[in-house]
């Protein structure tokens, strides 16, 4: 598998075609954007001239959102082909996708949760294993956010992608916001789920802001909505990790209720600090 | 306890269907540690059906609008529960969306609906589709002209026609901006043609005869089997006036 260039260990922005010309304006200093693949896979037209004019001055990451690699029946092998024209188009530095389906038959536009066994381990496994051989580069695999489970499941799910990490030798994609919304939402430790994680394979980190509520019983039901900016328990927990691991590709996802240009630079600008802050510390200790 | 094969596939297949089906049950191995299932089950369902309409509402607003939010999306649920395309690429959802309309006689009593819903079906695919640069009237200039009657126009991968007995390219014109007039003769046969010449898309509102014309190029014909063909259908077509206009629209790439 060929070593690709890594994203700088820097702040990324998703990038919005509604932010595009205050980015060609300001030229921020960002660590890199970041963009879902499956809105890029058009032939040409404006969504590639942005991305190219983007791309030209800045890192690029490469979210799937559709690949559906938890779902147990066989992958698409045409919407891999088009990944894999897309990743060759854009050489982004980096390429990641979801421990979840999306399409039973019709496509259902979410990620789902699945049962975590043997058998959906070994499925898992080998798309993860056929992702990368078609795209011939390493992939990162990010934690879900979940707001069920299922009965059948066997295998705690930081084991799980820790299992799929040492078989396929993919990274992981650490979502922060993810760990405290399902750790709201099932009740458990956010700290400890993450310290079950494999960190030395983390290759970007996920920040994002949730919709809180309640559900019928009136017990707290966390939302993962990336619409608002990232809550203080998030950049609490995201200080902790890089603490421990240190300063690591880190995404500001916003995609829903956009706020200005700024205001995504604004969001950016606070894990920069804390990157920074870790930067110094380890320079200091080295 | 880890269960035999087909245990995966049934799991995922019962999650759907009670996402599809509002009325289902959550499947029986769905749980959750604390709290009450249903509610958390429907944070799923309430996604993807929010995902699903949104994605519908943006690629057809002219659509959605002419008939309200309300009953475009009834239609849209009905789209999804009978014909749910499986790509994950949202915006190919269009054509299928169409044909599925066209088809399913869901609005059978509003004819031009489906024909305004191809405009923007149309539109979505001259957005998307492959660059190519056009040619001006200087590319044809140096050709004698029983040489170029004899060559083939090769048009923008981006071109489409739509024609419809309603005034479609009207109707689409006052939904574009600010402004949407509500004083529109929409009974007036119209046929389009979109293209992507750059960056913009152009809808421009050409006659029948034209638009056989453009059609009878884009089917491999030679220059002068077109014009023969539309002069055929029209005596009074204007090839010279007919092929500036098509140079000027961009929607000419290269001549075989």
């Amino acid at each position: 598998m060929t070593i690709l260039p890594a994203l700088p260990r820097r702040a990324g922005v998703g990038f919005k075609p509604e932010h595009f010309d205050a980015i060609v304006a300001s030229h921020p200093d960002l660590g890199f954007f970041e963009i879902h693949a499956e809105n890029y896979m058009g032939a040409g037209g404006p969504p590639h001239r942005r991305l190219a004019a983007i791309r030209a001055d800045h890192a690029l990451s490469i979210h799937g959102v559709g690949l559906s690699i938890g779902h147990p029946g066989p992958l698409d092998a045409g919407h891999l082909d088009r990944l894999a024209a897309l990743v060759d188009r854009y050489e982004p530095e980096s390429f990641s996708e979801h421990l979840a389906w999306s399409s039973h038959g019709g496509h259902l536009a979410d990620l789902l949760p699945l049962p975590l066994t043997e058998a959906t381990l070994a499925i898992v496994i080998d798309h993860v294993d056929a992702v990368q051989s078609r795209l011939k580069r390493r992939m990162l695999l990010e934690n879900p956010s979940t707001y069920v489970r299922f009965s059948e499941s066997t295998i705690p799910e930081t084991e799980f992608l820790g299992a799929v990490i040492a078989a396929t030798g993919c990274g992981l994609l650490l979502d922060v916001a993810n760990v405290m919304v399902s750790a709201v939402n099932h009740g458990f430790d956010p700290r400890a789920y993450v310290a079950a994680l494999p960190l030395a394979h983390v290759g970007e980190i996920h920040l994002a802001g949730r919709f809180e509520t309640v559900d019928a019983a009136g017990l707290p039901l966390f939302v993962d909505a990336h619409d608002r900016p990232v809550p203080d328990d998030v950049w609490a927990l995201y200080a902790e990790v890089i603490a421990r691991i240190g300063p690591t590709p880190t995404l500001i996802e916003w995609d829903a209720d956009l706020p200005p240009f700024k205001g995504l630079l604004a969001e950016a600008r606070r894990a920069e600090a804390i990157l920074a802050s870790h930067r110094e510390a380890r320079h200091v200790a080295a | 306890m880890s269960r035999p094969d087909p245990a995966p596939l049934v799991a995922v297949a019962d999650f759907a269907a009670a996402i599809e089906d509002r009325d289902r049950a959550p499947p029986g191995s769905v749980r959750v540690e604390r709290g009450d299932v249903l509610s958390r089950f429907a944070v799923y369902r309430n996604n993807v059906w929010v995902a699903r309409l949104d994605i519908l509402d943006g690629l057809f607003p002219v659509a959605s609008a002419l008939v309200g939010a309300d009953f475009f999306h009834a239609v849209a649920r009905r789209f999804f529960h009978e014909a749910a395309p499986g790509n994950p690429v949202a915006h190919e959802w269009a054509e299928p969306f169409v044909d599925w309309l066209d088809a399913s006689g869901a609005v059978a009593d509003w004819p031009w609906l489906v024909d305004v819903a191809r405009l923007e079906a149309a539109w979505l695919f001259a957005h998307h589709a492959a660059e190519a640069e056009p040619i001006g009237p200087a590319a044809l200039a140096g050709i004698a002209p029983e040489d170029l009657l004899a060559r083939r126009l090769r048009l923008h991968p981006s071109l489409g026609l739509v024609a419809s007995d309603a005034s479609i390219g009207t109707i689409w014109a006052a939904h574009q901006g600010d402004a949407a007039s509500d004083e529109i003769d929409a009974t007036r046969p119209e046929t389009v043609l979109i293209v992507r010449p750059q960056a913009d898309v152009v809808v421009a509102t050409v006659s029948p005869v034209e638009a056989a014309f453009v059609a009878t190029l884009g089917a491999d014909a030679s220059l002068g089997e077109a014009i023969e063909a539309a002069l055929a259908a029209d005596p009074a077509f204007d090839p010279g006036a007919r092929l500036a206009a098509l140079l000027r629209l961009g929607a000419v790439v290269g001549l075989d």
